[in-house]
């Protein structure tokens, strides 16, 4: 293990590494691993040998420390203390003089750092002094630091004494101390504290801490007579008891408590609320009427925990009651209960949650369809469709994840079998929307043979569901109808899907296989155009060919869209077409765009050499006559950390226009060479 | 939303001929979103919130809370002036109003009694007292990671949420997003055959998220800064500026370093992925690396080994180039890597498969906030809830505890007790300053 000596040897193993480097430029992968041994060794030898100053030196140091940046002598003295925690004399001679320092009159935060290592070896031998410390205020929370963790009969001793023999917040500590410690002795102590103020309350967490049968009997006594005030706290303490009994088997004695603190009206409600759920959890197989009762009551904060607990309590053949109940309650209620019912099985609860999707009350009806996807079948598909295509917002959103999620192939052929039916068109969206949704691939056909419907709505949703569950044959399908519609909207989504297919084909060069065929049939400039334009998406480099040649068609269109497509071509593969663009075209549109493809080529390549890409964006600069694209380049310049890229930015210091670019440029890379 | 008792529409129709009468003289102009016009939800079905600690993750959580249509955000804690007057400022630009109130003591707002929930993003060492303290007042909490600054205080936060049957939210928000989502369902439906060894990279060093690095000078601390409370539970330290906002978590009085920072993070989506996420490691052990000086204590470099009752290795680490940062998921068919910027697999054509609906579907949020809202109201679990948020930050603990004492530690997740070894378990607990206590 490695402690922070070595952010102290960093220094020489860096200089180390420099050297090396210098020494043998090639091969830094092997100088890399090399040093990593060497780093490793370092460390090893580091933690093999503990400071060589001794303990008393060491505190010294430490006896002025402020508790600021100058905390070597803690590190120090920390170092020494680990490298001997684990052997006998070491750890004593650390444990006697730590506690002498800590009353010592060093500053409180050097005092405060030794007791952090007392903590962390502090064992029965120290107790006596730490037991002493609790007398002194300045000393009694350094005490308690290190007692209350400490395992062993001593330490619990201590406390236990230092609940009479201490006041103030001394002994509100020490009683916290012996709650953390579930210290079962100090239960006569604490019972007769519940009443007293100051101490009453963090008794009376303590003992409910404890969770012993007498803690509770304690707790008990005290809340007979106890004030509004303190009853509280004599409640947790108590419901913390009762979690105690009712984890060790005794649920009776958890249900009396429960019992006593819900029929105290006088009690906040919150604590009431819990003692409400503490009742169910201690009912066992009764739980399932004791959330009947509560759900009788007009209380919403008492409706929601005891419909918290429904899972964990109500078997499945016992939901009957609630489903009868839910349509009586409040709407709050009502969501919250069809939230729980989803967990139950189908046949018990799912006439109820689609007696609810009918409901009036928007809430109860989202709430009822969110719920459908667990327990829905079949049967459901008809009411989520025709929720989905007529509902708007939250309801058709909920309605439309239903038929997504669903579960059963049954459901699938469901669909399938409404969609052969021709439905109107809302509906027929959403059963393609839904068998996309579900992946349900045997309905292709039928969601390909949909691009040919009459309704765009439909055509775009089949579009878009063949994103999914389509296949590369789909392509000639989407191209007719991409070719054909004179809506942009269509179109875009046509080119979409084809992107989306295309990139099914596993073999890179085969992906443009469809797109180029239709393109060597297509006469018609504005079609080839619109084709040359797919070929970017597809990214197929066997395609490069086409769009070269393309360059030199005799219509413009069809050179505007080559020019088009190469500029926004995905890979570095054509690099060299869109620099020529950039370079040689006389056409400024084209160089623009050639332009900015160029910055977008060399940002896109993440594993190029740093050098390399800038020397390429030095070219894309020179081509640039417009600020707009110099910002581009300096935005493109800081993903490249060397000092060529530093320089570059630098140059674009004198020209006020892309200054601040070129600033941030140079912090990026200035803080990625540090 | 208020779920108070006693004023009840009842008595309001009661009472509001009156008002109406008086009213009648003096035209209000309403805003349609207080009728629950615009698709707005009306104020008395909203849900009543607030928020504790502004210094850094609560402003972020608070916008997002103040983005939904159905919170009424209502009131702001802190204990140093500035960001509290921002967080007001930024809630009453929201509603247009001078609405919000402040507190410095968060048991006023506690006492409000309007409250339906409360965000809390306050540094580690207080998390266990305001959340136990929140849900014991009926409120549900939008929590932070790590769950608690020790393992028992996780566990006596765990039954206080269960025995206040309150709704717990953790911000473990990589739960809500897609990559992590789809990563963890691939892994739990077999998609890479049996794990047979898991990768968690967490962040190294410490970070200066407040610009405070150095300044360690001892000083007073500034008067609009209540810094003897804000040391709460934590033993006494002298203030400098750089031991408090932002940078409190790289001393372990307050909070966990990148292990305890990071391991609500991407430890905890490996568990979701392993079906891990009510137990734990039966081994742990662990190794780390310190700074020299200054006042930062927690491991700037760490190795973490972890083993589960299944056989299971994991690793967390941090500052070890050969884990990569994310989680990764190693099995016999291959591998799942998922982080916030990448998710990648072997095969590759994994990350682009879909998990059915007749396969094991993992719990969907698509959005943090929301999913504690609609948990809200529907009292069910949420993404990232008490237990799971606990068993997430015990990792962590163990590690801690680990590098610690410098020895392997063996670990019963199902008693949470550290077997066979007296000074590991001391480490469990903290012991908290006077008069501080934790609550029941």
């Amino acid at each position: 293990m490695r402690h922070h000596q070595i952010h102290r040897t960093a220094p020489l193993a860096t200089f180390g590494i420099v050297l090396l480097f210098v020494a043998t430029p090639g091969g830094v992968t092997s100088q890399f691993s090399i040093l990593n041994s060497q780093f490793t060794a370092a460390a090893q030898t580091a933690a093999a040998q503990p400071p060589s100053a001794s303990l008393d030196q060491l505190l010294r140091e430490l006896s002025t420390y402020d508790g600021g940046i100058d905390s070597a002598a803690w590190w120090n003295l920390r170092d020494y203390v680990y490298a001997r925690k684990d052997d006998d004399a070491g750890r004593t001679e650390c444990e006697g003089k730590l506690l002498l320092f800590v009353k010592s009159k060093a500053t409180p935060a050097a005092r405060m750092a030794a007791t952090r290592l007392l903590r962390i070896i502090a064992a029965d031998s120290a107790v006596p002094a730490l037991q002493a410390m609790l007398a002194d205020d300045r000393l009694a929370d350094l005490a308690i630091y290190v007692l209350q963790p400490m395992p062993g009969a001593a330490a619990d001793k201590a406390l236990l004494q230092a609940l009479s023999s201490t006041k103030g917040a001394t002994r509100v500590a020490a009683i916290a101390a012996a709650g953390e410690r579930r210290l079962s002795d100090a239960v006569p102590v604490l019972a007769p504290l519940l009443s007293q103020p100051n101490v009453g309350k963090p008794a009376a967490l303590a003992l409910g801490a404890i969770g012993t049968e007498a803690a509770a009997q304690a707790l008990a006594a005290a809340y007979a007579g106890a004030t509004a005030t303190s009853k509280p706290a004599l409640a947790a303490g108590s419901m913390k008891c009762a979690e105690r009994a009712l984890a060790a088997g005794n649920a009776a004695a958890a249900l009396g408590v429960y019992e006593r603190l819900w029929a105290d009206r006088a009690l906040p409600d919150a604590v009431r609320t819990a003692a409400a759920v503490g009742r169910i959890a201690a009912s066992g197989p009764g739980g399932a009427g004791v959330i009947l009762e509560l759900l009788a009551t007009s209380d919403p904060a008492v409706h929601q925990a005891a419909i918290g607990r429904v899972r964990d309590t109500v078997a499945p053949g016992g939901v009957g009651p609630l489903c009868t109940m839910l349509p009586r309650l409040p709407e709050a209620s009502q969501v919250a209960l069809l939230a729980s019912l989803s967990g139950y099985p189908r046949e018990q609860v799912l006439p109820t949650i689609l007696e609810a999707a009918r409901s009036n009350a928007p809430a109860v009806r989202l709430a009822a369809l969110r719920a459908l996807p667990a327990v829905g079948d079949a049967t459901t598909v008809s009411l989520l469709l025709e929720t989905a295509s007529t509902a708007r917002g939250p309801e058709q959103a909920a309605a439309r994840a239903a038929l997504g999620g669903l579960k059963g192939h049954a459901v699938d052929e469901a669909l399938a079998a409404r969609l052969a039916k021709k439905p109107a068109d809302d509906e027929e969206v959403e059963l393609l929307r839904a068998i996309a949704e579900r992946r349900f691939y045997p309905a292709r056909p039928a969601v390909a043979a949909a691009l040919q419907s009459a309704s765009s709505k439909t055509r775009l949703q089949a579009l878009e569901s063949l994103r999914v569950i389509g296949t590369p044959s789909d392509v000639p399908a989407v191209l007719e109808l991409m070719l054909k519609t004179a809506d942009d909207t269509e179109r875009s989504g046509a080119e979409a899907t084809v992107s989306s297919l295309t990139q099914k084909v596993s073999r890179a060069d085969q992906r443009a296989r469809e797109v180029k065929a239709r393109l060597a049939a297509e006469k018609d400039p504005d079609a080839r155009a619109r084709l040359l334009g797919l070929l970017p998406l597809v990214g197929d480099a066997s395609t490069l060919p086409v769009l070269r040649a393309a360059l030199d068609d005799t219509s413009p269109d069809v050179r505007d869209a080559a020019v088009r497509a190469l500029t926004a071509w995905p890979t570095h593969e054509a690099r060299d077409d869109i620099f020529r663009l950039a370079r040689d075209s006389r056409n400024e549109t084209h160089r623009l765009l050639a332009i900015h493809g160029l910055i977008r080529i060399i940002g896109v390549d993440r594993y190029r050499d740093p050098q390399a890409a800038v020397a390429d964006l030095r070219l894309a600069a020179g081509f640039a006559w417009r600020p707009e694209e110099q910002k581009l380049v300096l935005g493109a310049l800081g993903q490249f950390a060397c000092k060529d890229a530093l320089e570059m930015a630098t140059g674009f210091l004198q020209e006020p226009e892309v200054k601040a670019e070129a600033q941030a440029a140079m912090e990026r890379i200035g803080k990625a060479l540090k | 939303m208020k779920k108070t008792r006693g004023f009840g529409r009842r008595e309001f129709l009661k009472k509001a001929p009156l008002a109406l009468a008086g009213a009648a003289a003096f035209p209000t102009i309403v805003k349609a979103s207080a009728l629950g016009r615009g698709g707005a939800v009306p104020p008395s079905d909203r849900i009543v919130m607030a928020g504790i600690g502004f210094g850094m993750q609560g402003p972020s959580n608070m916008r997002a809370f103040l983005g939904k249509s159905d919170v009424q955000w209502v009131a702001v804690c802190d204990l140093d002036d500035k960001p509290l007057g921002e967080a007001q400022k930024t809630v009453n630009d929201k509603y247009g109003n001078t609405d919000c109130k402040t507190y410095k003591d968060y048991r006023e707002l506690y006492a409000r009694g309007d409250l339906d929930a409360v965000s809390i993003a306050v540094p580690d060492h207080w998390h266990a007292i305001l959340s136990i303290e929140a849900v014991g007042a009926g409120l549900d909490v939008f929590g932070e990671k790590p769950f608690t600054h020790s393992l028992r205080e996780g566990r006596a936060l765990c039954d206080a949420v269960k025995r206040h049957g309150r709704v717990w939210q953790t911000g473990s928000w990589q739960r809500s997003e897609d990559n992590f989502h789809r990563a963890c369902e691939l892994v739990r439906n077999g998609r890479i055959g049996k794990v047979r060894r898991v990768e968690v990279g967490l962040p190294s060093g410490h970070y200066d998220f407040a610009g405070t690095f150095g300044q360690e000078k001892i000083e007073s601390p500034p008067p609009t800064f209540d810094y003897e409370t804000w040391l709460g539970p934590a033993p006494w330290s002298p203030y400098c500026v750089a031991r408090v906002h932002m940078n409190w978590r790289w001393n372990h009085d307050y909070g966990g370093g990148q292990l305890m920072d990071w391991v609500g993070h991407h430890l905890d989506i490996a568990h979701w992925g392993l079906g891990f996420d009510l137990t734990g490691p039966v081994q742990v052990k662990g190794k780390g690396e310190f700074p020299a000086t200054g006042i930062y204590n927690s491991a700037t470099r760490y190795w973490v080994e972890t083993l589960y009752a299944d056989g299971t290795p994991m690793v967390l680490a941090g500052g070890y180039p050969e884990i990569q940062s994310g989680t990764k998921w190693i099995g016999d068919l291959g591998w799942v890597w998922v982080d916030r910027g990448g998710f990648e697999s072997q095969p590759a054509h994994l990350v682009h498969e879909v998990i059915g609906p007749n396969e094991t579907r993992l719990y969907r949020s698509r959005d943090h906030q929301q999913n504690f809202l609609d948990c809200v109201r529907s009292r069910a679990l949420t993404i990232a809830p008490a237990e799971v948020a606990h068993r997430s930050a015990s990792v962590g603990h163990l590690g801690v505890i680990a590098i610690e004492t410098g020895r392997a530690i063996r670990w019963d997740p199902a008693r949470e007790t550290i077997i066979g070894d007296a000074g590991a378990e001391r480490l469990l607990a903290r012991s908290y300053r006077k008069p501080y206590q934790v609550p029941a």
